[in-house]
This record gives structure tokens, C-alpha cells and sequence, in this order.
């Protein structure tokens, strides 16, 4: 029995460590999310969007036809009800802009719903400049109108032209910025602009929200209905 | 278990007789089957056969004087003995020679007869028989258990050898009692010589092993002396328990008597000398021959007879096996040098036994290609230690090891480190120069992951349980030295999932080979 007990020791020490450490990750880990952007699908729309429907982040740079695209999701589920994307990297270099004041690297996306009705896989910074734009706007179905998502890939301190925009120092990293308002002031001594061009007075207001905040999306059919805030030329530097 | 006595009586009881020539008779029995309650023996004729062909050949006696008896009967064994004594009577009248009588029974018995099949001869008739025979000598050898009942009862006791002092020139008389065994034990014959302990170191006393005066003559007392030390030795390591040979003899006069003279081989001279101290095994062509001589020796030169051909000979030192095979040519004597035989590993000599090693052990530096543990995580090269220790039965063999492997997806490479500690309990089986082994292995294991990605993937410590098959295939190299390929199948548990802190214990399984080379001590 001696022998029979000593030799059940080693097994238990090694059961006990299974117990007390990490957890083993395969292949398939890709890291922990350095954020998780989450919400609803507003099905305003006549038509269902289809099963393949999609949502993806559209990077905004000068030339917008050069999108740069994060990550394709797709949505489970019949209901499109609700949406989640883990953001597991940081956005490419290429879809930031750096801040001529400060220097610092910091970019905005667009959340967009689009559908994939050919199966030919998720959006990708390769099959969108084999596309042309037209194509690409014809598969959108929607988007966040006012939410966008944005990354700090360097710190912006207060008393910045970007942290006095948005109302607050940014920390590297992901975060959520909702645009309110139809009047945006660019920095140059142009006057403000509301959506139609004309001239107006009342700033774009600009507001960090937490990264649990829900970023509800509403599809349409007509990608031409979906009125999104206006996008703040400034955001191009 | 063998049931046999050994009782070598020598009655020298016979007036003083001229000295012309010695004429030897011989009654040479052997019964594998007694009574019908009693295991059937398995070489006891043979032992029969054995006695009979080396006292042809070395001890003196012509062909037509021996009477070999197999499965005889008591009425057989009696009338076989009668004639003797009366030709031996005849022998005498006729001339003036002098004669010696050796009577050997191999078989079943108990303290009062011998058991010939299913009949039984009383061991005072035998004595009766023996003693009233005219011969000049009497010597009488039965092999059986409890046979030292009969020299208790005359007085004998177990001795490790004696002194007759009685020459072959027969101007003495006396009786002798020998018997294998004490009365309360047990004659054993071992499957590994193909003979009862006794009988095959008596036997192997007479072609030379017993000669302690180098005089190329085997007196009774040398081959009593050799036989009574090496089943002493040899059954101190049985499980039936020691043997211990016992004599009885009551004689006058001085000399000792000869029986066998190595250079009187009737038909060859062929020999086998050893030139070195130490304790050799011969077997008739090869290691799975038959087993034709032992030899323990503490001098040089230790010459055996054999026939013409060839032998294997093992040499058992304590600390390694040398066997090898040796010619031997009509009349000529063959030296057996043991430096030139191939030396047994240390691992083998353990699982072979004899040489009164028991254990070997020794490092061994490995490298092991294992299959990928967890989906994608790739296949992984160990390098590590282990430390077999090889018991007679079962090796143990502790190792740890370390490797690393290196895996990647679209977001992030993985680098995972592992550091595994296993104890594996094999059993051995040898061929020549080779080893295969099968067994099981269980142990341990840690693993250290990193990652490189832009994003965030702290890093992991896990541990593992794991266990498995294993089998080997191992070359033995000289001094020790051994190479090693091995294969195995394992199966670990481990926490496994995409959250560091969450995941549940899962199982995989996975495979391995590898190859070590090492050293035994």
C-alpha cells in the first residue's frame, strides 16, 4: 500500500497543477480583444437583408475609396438582432493619420453593414481596389449614423487641437466617439458647414463614450437613404 | 522439482588384491517417471545417458561394462545388478584384476526406496546388493529427494568435501555414502543445464572442472568437493532453497580413488583449456545447446574435456557476460581466451541474472519528434536527460525533456515551450546485440506560451498530466555504451481554451519517436 500511495502523488500534485494554471490556447487563439464593439440591427429596411449579411469597419483616410478594412464579421443568428466585433489588433498603419500639430497617429472607422450575397468572403483591402466604388456602396446596407470608432495609437494630452475636439486626452488604444450636430468648423479660417453646404454656427459636437457602449446600426435599402453624420474633413489632416 | 538422491557408496570390503589391472563396471539407471503421484522428472534418463557416456570416455570403463537402464523396473534394476555382480565374480576368478563397481540411479524416491515406475526398491536391498558384490570397489550413486535420510541414518552429514585415502592401487576397504540432498530437502534439477543441479557439476567434475591437483585426474573426492560447492551455490538462488550434498563412508587404507583420467579419453584427445580464474558455462554449438560442462575455477589453466566440435562458452564475471564460440579440433586442445568474446551489456546481464548483478543504470541524452499536442500548435523537438535503471524484471526509466515549437494565424505567432517530466516502466527482451521493450509512461508536464502579436495575448503557464505506451529498440555498443530508437503513444490533460483563466481540461492525443544514445553503469 506504501508503494501504491507514493506512486498517487505525483498524479494528484500534477492534477492539482492542471487546476491552478492557464489554460492551454490552440491555434485558433488570436489574443484577447483589445475591444469589443457591440449593439443592435435596426431592420428598417423593406427588403430582409440577406443571410450573408455583414458588418466591417471602413477606416476613413483622405481618399475614401482607399478603405481600409479592419475585420468582416458575421452576424449569427435569424434575427440580426445584435452584432459584436472583437477588436483583436490595432487598425493598420495605413488607416491612421498623423496629426500635424502633435505628430501622433490616430484614426476614425465607420461601422457599415454590408451584404456578401456572392460568398466571396470578407472585404479586404485587396478585393475592394479590385472593385470599384460604386460596387462597393452597392453592397452596403447600413451603418452607425453617428458612432464611429476611433484609435489612439499615440497619446493625445489635453490642450490638444484633437483632445479639445473631442472634449478629452485620449490614451492609446480603441474608442467610441459619437458626432452631434450637422455643423462642422474646420480648423482653417473656412467657415463652418452643416451637410448641405450651407453656412452655419453650432460646432459638430464630438463625444468619447465608454467601449461598452451599444453602436446600433440601421440597414436600409438603398445604401443612398442612410444619412450618416458627416464626416469631418479634419479627420483627413 | 526433481526427487532425486545422489548416494555414492564405496565398499571397499574386498581382501587386498594384486596388482594386476583395474576393471570398472557400471549399472547407470535413470527413471523420469515414478509413482504416479509424483510430477514426471524431465533428465533424469538423460542425466543417465550423461554419466554413462563420460565414464565411457573418461573414466575408465569399456562400453560392454556399462549397463544403461531407462525406465527400468525394480525387478530390471535388480536382475541388471545380479549379473554384474556375477560377471564381476566371474572376473575375478579368472584373473587378477582389480574391480571397481559404480552403481547410479537418477529418479524418484523417498527414505525407503528408490521409485522405478509404478515398482520400488528398497534401499536396504540396494545397499545389500552393492555391498555383496565381489567388486574391490563399490560405489553407489542414487539422485533423488530426501536421500540424505539414508546417510543421517548411517551417520553421514553435509560436508564440503572430504578425504579417502584410498589410492586406485585397491589395498583398502570401506563403504562411502554420498547423497545430494539432506534427508529434509529437495534435489532440483534446473531447466537452465538440462540436468539436476548435482548431477550436472558432478559430471562436469569428472571432465576436468574438479581437478584441483591439475593431475589430469578427478579423484572421487575432488569431483564430491566440486560438485557439493557448486549446487550449494547454484540452489542458494532457487526458490526450493539450498541443496545441500551429503556423504557417509566407511573405509581403510590411504590413496584416493580415480574416477576419471582425462588422458585416458578412450577416443579423443580434444580439450578445452581456460586459461584465466573464473566461472564458465560451455554449451554444445551454441547458446541454446545443450549445456555440456560447468567450470568454477580460482586457477589458470582449467582443463576440460570435450568432443571435437564447436561450443559456446559463457563467462560469468560480476560485472559482465563474455560469450563466444570456440572450435575444437580432433585430439587437440582448444585455449579459450574471453578477452576476445563479446561482452554482454550491463542492462542484459541484469535481465539474464548469473553473474549476481542486479541492477544498472546510467544517463542517457535523448532527442524526441513529438506530434502537435493541441490543434496547430505544430509538432515539437524535445531534448533532454533520462536516467534508465534496469532491475531484473522491469527498467525504470525517469527523463525530463524540453522543446519548443513554434505555430502562427493571421493575427499572432505562438511560441510554445515545454518542459515534460516522465517516469516510464518498461520490460526488456533481448536478442544478440538487440533490446525491444514495451511499457508504460506517466508524468508531467509544463508549458509556457508566448506571443507575438499587435494585439493582446498575455502570456500562459500551463500543466498537464500525461501517460502513455512506449516501446524501444536498443543496440548494445561495447563498454557499457547503448543506442536507442523509441516510439510512443501519450495522452495529455490539460486545460485548454481561448480564455487564459477558464478553459476546461481536455484531452490529446498525440505520438512521438526518437532516438537516444547513452551509457550503463
Amino acid at each position: 500500500m506504501r508503494f501504491y500511495s507514493a506512486a498517487l502523488i505525483p498524479l494528484f500534485a500534477f492534477s492539482l497543477l492542471s487546476a491552478c494554471g492557464d489554460s492551454l490556447a490552440d491555434i485558433h487563439y488570436k489574443g484577447d480583444a483589445l475591444a469589443t464593439i457591440r449593439g443592435e440591427l435596426h431592420i428598417e429596411a423593406t427588403n430582409r437583408p440577406n443571410d450573408t449579411l455583414q458588418v466591417t469597419l471602413v477606416w476613413a483616410v483622405e481618399d475614401l475609396i482607399d478603405f481600409r478594412v479592419n475585420e468582416d464579421i458575421a452576424l449569427e443568428g435569424d434575427s440580426f438582432g445584435r452584432y459584436e466585433i472583437e477588436m483583436l489588433v490595432p487598425p493598420p498603419d495605413a488607416a491612421l493619420n498623423v496629426d500635424p500639430e502633435t505628430g501622433g497617429r490616430i484614426g476614425f472607422a465607420n461601422i457599415f453593414a454590408y451584404d456578401d450575397p456572392n460568398g466571396d468572403g470578407p472585404i479586404n483591402l485587396g478585393n475592394i481596389e479590385a472593385e470599384n466604388y460604386a460596387t462597393l456602396l452597392f453592397r452596403m446596407r447600413g451603418g452607425s449614423p453617428n458612432i464611429m470608432l476611433g484609435y489612439a495609437k499615440d497619446s493625445f494630452d489635453v490642450g490638444t487641437n484633437i483632445a479639445n475636439e473631442l472634449g478629452t486626452a485620449l490614451s492609446p488604444g480603441y474608442f467610441l466617439v459619437r458626432f452631434d450636430g450637422d455643423c462642422y468648423c474646420p480648423f482653417s479660417s473656412d467657415p463652418c458647414q452643416d451637410s448641405n453646404g450651407q453656412t452655419c454656427d453650432v460646432r459638430l459636437d464630438m463625444t468619447v463614450l465608454p467601449l461598452d457602449t451599444d453602436v446600433d446600426l440601421s440597414l436600409v435599402n438603398d445604401i443612398s437613404d442612410f444619412e450618416a453624420v458627416p464626416t469631418p474633413d479634419w479627420l483627413f489632416f | 522439482m526433481r526427487c532425486l538422491v545422489v548416494l555414492i557408496g564405496i565398499s571397499l570390503s574386498a581382501p587386498p588384491l594384486a596388482r594386476a589391472g583395474v576393471v570398472k563396471y557400471g549399472l547407470i539407471a535413470g527413471n523420469n517417471r515414478g509413482e504416479p503421484q509424483e510430477v514426471e522428472l524431465l533428465y533424469a534418463q538423460d542425466d543417465a545417458r550423461r554419466i554413462a557416456r563420460i565414464l565411457e570416455r573418461v573414466g575408465g570403463f569399456r562400453p560392454e561394462n556399462l549397463t544403461v537402464l531407462a525406465e527400468a523396473s525394480s525387478d530390471d534394476f535388480r536382475t541388471a545388478l545380479i549379473t554384474l555382480n556375477d560377471r564381476i565374480r566371474q572376473d575375478l576368478q579368472n584373473s587378477d584384476n582389480e574391480v571397481l563397481l559404480f552403481v547410479f540411479y537418477s529418479g524418484h524416491a523417498d527414505s525407503d526406496e528408490l521409485h522405478l515406475g509404478k515398482t520400488a526398491l528398497p534401499i536396504p536391498e540396494l545397499r545389500r546388493l552393492v555391498r555383496g558384490s565381489a567388486a574391490s570397489f563399490r560405489i553407489l550413486l542414487l539422485d533423488a529427494c530426501k536421500s540424505g535420510f539414508l546417510t543421517r541414518v548411517k551417520g553421514g552429514r553435509p560436508v564440503e568435501s572430504f578425504d579417502i585415502q584410498v589410492d586406485d592401487k585397491l589395498g583398502t576397504e570401506g563403504t562411502v555414502f554420498i547423497t545430494s540432498s539432506a534427508a529434509d530437502e529437495d534435489a532440483q534439477e534446473s531447466d537452465q543445464f538440462g540436468s539436476s543441479f548435482f548431477t550436472h557439476f558432478f559430471t562436469s567434475g569428472l571432465l576436468g572442472a574438479a581437478d584441483y591437483s591439475r593431475d589430469n585426474k578427478v579423484s572421487l573426492a575432488e569431483a564430491y568437493r566440486y560438485a557439493h560447492e557448486q549446487t550449494v551455490k547454484a540452489t542458494s538462488k532457487t526458490w526450493a532453497g539450498t541443496q545441500h550434498p551429503t556423504f557417509q563412508y566407511d573405509i581403510k587404507g590411504k590413496g584416493d580413488v580415480v574416477l576419471s583420467d582425462l588422458a585416458l579419453d578412450r577416443y579423443d584427445k580434444s580439450a578445452l583449456t581456460f586459461e584465466t580464474p573464473g566461472h564458465f558455462l560451455i554449451m554444445k554449438n551454441n547458446a541454446s545447446g545443450s549445456v555440456v560442462a560447468e567450470v568454477s575455477s580460482l586457477e589458470t589453466n582449467r582443463r576440460v574435456v570435450v568432443e571435437p566440435g564447436t561450443y559456446f562458452v559463457r563467462e560469468r564475471r560480476a560485472d559482465e557476460l563474455r560469450e563466444g564460440t570456440v572450435a575444437v579440433s580432433s585430439n587437440e586442445t582448444t585455449a579459450v581466451r574471453t578477452d576476445e568474446f563479446e561482452r554482454i551489456g550491463y542492462a542484459r546481464l541484469v535481465r539474464k541474472g548469473g553473474t549476481g548483478r542486479r541492477i544498472a543504470h546510467g544517463p542517457q541524452l535523448f532527442y524526441r519528434f513529438r506530434g502537435e499536442v493541441l490543434n496547430g500548435l505544430g509538432p515539437m523537438h524535445l531534448f533532454g536527460v533520462s536516467y534508465p535503471v534496469v532491475l531484473p524484471w522491469f527498467t525504470l526509466t525517469p527523463r525530463i525533456g524540453y522543446g519548443q515549437a513554434r505555430a502562427e494565424n493571421d493575427i499572432l505567432e505562438v511560441e510554445t515551450r515545454e518542459v515534460d517530466l516522465l517516469v516510464a516502466a518498461t520490460r526488456a527482451f533481448d536478442w544478440s546485440r538487440f533490446t525491444v521493450a514495451a511499457g508504460l509512461q506517466i508524468g508531467g508536464a509544463y508549458w509556457g506560451q508566448r506571443f507575438e502579436t499587435p494585439g493582446l495575448a498575455p502570456d500562459r503557464d500551463a500543466f498537464g498530466f500525461l501517460f502513455g505506451g512506449i516501446g524501444t529498440a536498443t543496440v548494445h555498443l561495447p563498454e557499457g555504451f547503448h543506442a536507442e530508437v523509441t516510439g510512443e503513444a501519450l495522452t495529455y490533460l490539460v486545460g485548454i481554451g481561448a480564455d487564459r483563466e477558464g478553459g476546461g481540461v481536455g484531452t490529446a492525443l498525440t505520438y512521438g519517436f526518437g532516438v537516444s544514445c547513452g551509457r550503463f553503469f
